[in-house]
């Protein structure tokens, strides 16, 4: 009879306990929820849909655009924007193509090369938004002007391919040719941005400002330096991001990442960020990301025309966040 | 159609209204009548009722008992609009205007008659307004076809008034309308609330400064607690002395006076300013806290108090002056400094300055703390969780769960977390701004119990109210501020309201022309 009591003690325990996690992480819950029920929706109706090369493919082609938007998941928390990211990662990769190209550098300082060029861009763009007080989108839609055009200067308007085996086994495939690397490594990114935003200062105080700049900075938080910091972590990812996208091609197209910019906003927001700061998860964005790289992948294997994918993509979106106004309201 | 006979001339008649805002009686059963072509001074302290009555009166709020009748007939409004269909118009300061718009179609914009066919500029509306200027007694003063963002803040005021009475308003609403207007301006508004009164035109006048209901109105009526107090016959009943009381009522109410005052010792100098200026708004103040001492900082809307208290904290630039922590200068540019420095600043605002909506209770409590640890990157969240709880054990916050999201709470345990907050930090001087504004009787009793402990623990306090019977209660000492100076430094024996309000209220500002 005790034994019972205290079983049934346990489940009500465990019940409560499962209400608050859903009521905590409701949004992600119902962004698994549809992820699961859109590739329920695709299993049924095309049979490549749940085999492991085709997932291994979503991951893939989610990588990229993975990447990327983490660092505008950091961005949109301080309740900005960065429209940069795509040119970004033209222009690192761009240069350290150059540099490993035209000037035989080796990979590792190729990549090194990469990043500092996307470190760089970021405190560019986060001086202007954060110490000038310019408004992120227009500091980032120059910013996104003067990268391009920086790519074109660098290479001329033409391709630069043939890279260091070193820096092509990034974009390459590992155990037994199966798994891709960047889609690994882009995983391996969201565990460390998770873990940055749950569990350090930085994250929380990201958040603080994002919720309410002015009370953060009364609180004694230096929302200056925190800004800033957003910026240059998205520029850092527009980099890592134009890495694995030449790895894998072997080769950087002056045109690379153009309209990224769009697609890692429209993942972010998908997963439940809000675009006025201070509300969201990376797990979110991740779960957006898949949600967009699903519902692509599932159109492509119906045969449905490219042209009409961006209905698909565009209702995603709305109806992402008609659910979250509808939720938030309740 | 039979005629209504008004008795005494009184167009506006308000019985008994009672509101209740959740945790407070805004009103109680006020009476209040209007005469026509009269102006009644409105006056009280702050939360008296005074906003709360004229947002009854133009529909703002609904009353929940009560009557307000206009010309003998009852009305109901239940929006702005229908209020100003009734003629009960409310002159706000700048708010209601489009600034890249001209003068006269800011006036005529609500009206069909500014676009002929709804396209095209009615050039009419230029010699409309001039009529109506000239009608209302601003005159030539005004250039139709100025953009409003041209005009100074006085001007601008001018054309609410005059958009009101094209709009058939027979009732003008006057919110503390002198607030930001130099002297000149003051007298310019004097005389079209002179004209508009002569033409028969009824006005409620709600203002600070007392000395201006003198030259201006001709009754004025007095709320306290959301009690009318009174009203006078005539202006003239009364005087700047006799109103002052009225006002702050005998009784220091029922504020306890520290039982455990006795505790506190008060000792060395910690805090300390010196010659600290900033613009125009803080001229060369200087003033010094001991510690276990509590200040207060006393003065009207606008004296310079919150300027004074974001400028130490460094939320402002200052322009000049020092500022000594335990006998040491320091240099504060930021708040972040200031926190380092062992500073403490609870907002007046706690909605948007002094919490983090979104963020959960102990994330809240924390947050100060975290930015005043320079050591470590990693939250700890066993740490965070007691000393969330610990405080929330202290100050009796009543909560859910730590991970409760602030918006969810009352007032009351919302100030209180913007308080435990700091305390967390442990400050040295912590500068309390309006720390019970809009908070319920019980938990008002907590925190200056908690103000009372934290000076008692060592802490140099300065508390900033517009509440004067709360100053006189828990203050030693009280600074009083007007016009960005500290006019007068007050012990708490010396210190009585009638005194504060006379170094409060600003002098020579206006040329008063007694009628």
């Amino acid at each position: 009879m005790v034994h019972i009591i205290k079983k049934t003690e346990k489940t009500i325990q465990f019940m409560q306990s499962f209400k608050t996690f859903i009521n905590t992480y409701k949004v992600e819950c119902s962004l698994i929820l549809s992820l699961f029920v859109l590739s329920l929706v695709w299993t049924m109706s095309s049979k490549y849909f749940l085999t492991s090369r085709n997932l291994f493919n979503i991951l893939r082609q989610c990588s990229i655009i993975g990447t990327v938007s983490i660092g505008m998941t950091f961005v949109i928390l301080t309740g900005g924007i960065d429209l940069s990211v795509g040119s970004v990662l033209g222009i690192s990769s761009m240069i350290a193509a150059k540099y490993m190209v035209g000037f035989g550098g080796p990979a590792l300082s190729g990549i090194v090369v990469a990043l500092l060029v996307g470190i760089g861009v970021g405190l560019f763009n986060g001086f202007f938004v954060s110490r000038v007080g310019l408004a992120p989108f227009i500091v980032t839609l120059a910013m996104m002007s003067i990268a391009r055009s920086s790519t074109y200067i660098v290479c001329h308007g033409v391709s630069i391919y043939g890279f260091p085996a070193a820096y092509k086994f990034l974009g390459s495939n590992i155990i037994k040719s199966y798994v891709p690397l960047a889609g690994v490594i882009c995983i391996l990114l969201y565990f460390f941005a998770h873990f940055i935003l749950t569990r350090t200062k930085v994250g929380r105080f990201i958040y603080a400002l994002g919720g309410n700049k002015e009370a953060a900075r009364l609180s004694g938080i230096k929302v200056e330096f925190y800004e800033l910091l957003a910026y240059v972590i998205s520029g850092l990812t527009a980099a890592i991001g134009g890495i694995l996208l030449s790895a894998r091609l072997n080769v950087v197209d002056p045109d690379a990442g153009i309209g990224l910019e769009l697609d890692a906003i429209a993942a972010v927001v998908i997963g439940g960020n809000s675009l006025f700061g201070g509300k969201g998860s990376i797990v979110g964005t991740l779960i957006g990301v898949f949600l967009v790289g699903v519902l692509k992948n599932g159109l492509n294997l119906l045969g449905v025309s490219p042209f009409w994918q961006g209905m698909g993509i565009g209702s995603i979106i709305l109806g992402a966040l008609v659910l979250e106004r509808v939720t938030s309201r309740s | 159609m039979k005629k209504i006979i008004l008795k005494d001339n009184v167009i506006l008649k308000i019985k008994e209204i009672t509101k209740k805002f959740p945790g407070t009686l805004a009103l109680y059963k006020v009476d209040f009548n209007l005469r026509k072509g009269e102006v009644h001074a409105l006056v009280g302290e702050n939360g008296a009722g005074k906003s709360t009555l004229v947002k009854i009166l133009c529909g703002v709020y609904q009353p929940d008992m009560g009557s307000i009748s206009l010309n003998g007939q009852k009305m109901v409004f239940k929006n702005v609009r229908e209020a100003i269909n009734a003629g009960i118009v409310m002159v706000f300061q700048e708010l209601n205007l489009f600034p890249e718009l001209s003068i006269a179609e800011n006036i005529f914009l609500a009206q069909d008659l500014t676009y002929t066919f709804g396209w095209f500029l009615n050039r009419d509306i230029y010699k409309k307004t001039r009529e109506l200027f000239t009608r209302i007694g601003i005159g030539t003063e005004l250039n139709p076809k100025e953009l409003v963002k041209n005009l100074s803040v006085g001007k601008q005021q001018m054309v609410e008034i005059a958009k009101a009475i094209s709009q058939d308003a027979n009732i003008l609403i006057l919110d503390e309308p002198t607030s930001s207007l130099s002297p000149l301006e003051i007298e310019m508004l004097f005389n079209v609330i002179r004209s508009l009164k002569e033409k028969g035109f009824s006005m409620i006048y709600i203002s600070h400064r007392l000395e201006e209901i003198f030259s201006i109105a001709d009754r004025v009526s007095v709320l306290r607690d959301g009690r009318k107090i009174g009203t006078t016959r005539e202006v003239s009943d009364t005087n700047m002395e006799d109103l002052i009381k009225t006002i702050v009522g005998r009784k220091l109410r029922d504020f306890y006076y520290f039982s455990e005052s006795e505790g506190r010792v008060v000792s060395e100098v910690i805090f300390q300013v010196k010659g600290l200026t900033q613009g125009d708004f803080l001229q060369n103040i200087n003033f010094h806290v001991q510690r276990g001492e509590i200040v207060g900082l006393a003065g009207l809307v606008g004296a310079g108090r919150t300027e004074l208290a974001r400028s130490i904290f460094g939320a402002d630039s200052k322009d000049g002056g020092e500022i000594y922590i335990e006998g040491k200068k320091v240099e504060i540019r930021c708040p972040y400094d200031a926190l380092q420095k062992g500073l403490a600043y609870l907002t007046e605002d706690r909605k948007s300055l002094g919490i983090i909506e979104e963020m959960s209770v102990a994330q809240n409590i924390t947050l100060p703390k975290l930015s005043q640890e320079r050591k470590g990157f990693l939250l700890d969240q066993d740490e965070e969780n007691v000393a969330a709880n610990s405080a929330i054990k202290e100050l009796s916050i009543k909560v859910y769960g730590l991970c409760q999201k602030i918006k969810f709470l009352s007032g009351g345990n919302q100030q209180k977390i913007a308080i435990a907050k700091w305390l967390l930090t442990k400050p040295k001087v912590i500068i309390f701004d309006e720390p019970t504004r809009g908070i319920d009787v019980e938990t008002k009793a907590e925190i200056y119990r908690l103000i009372n402990k934290i000076a008692k623990k060592g802490a140099a306090v300065v508390v900033i109210s517009s509440d004067l019977p709360e100053l006189l209660a828990i203050c030693d000492r009280i600074l009083v501020m007007c016009e960005g100076k500290i006019t007068a430094e007050l012990d708490r024996e010396e210190a009585k309201p009638e005194k504060i309000m006379r170094y409060a209220t600003p002098r020579n500002k206006v040329n008063f022309k007694y009628r």
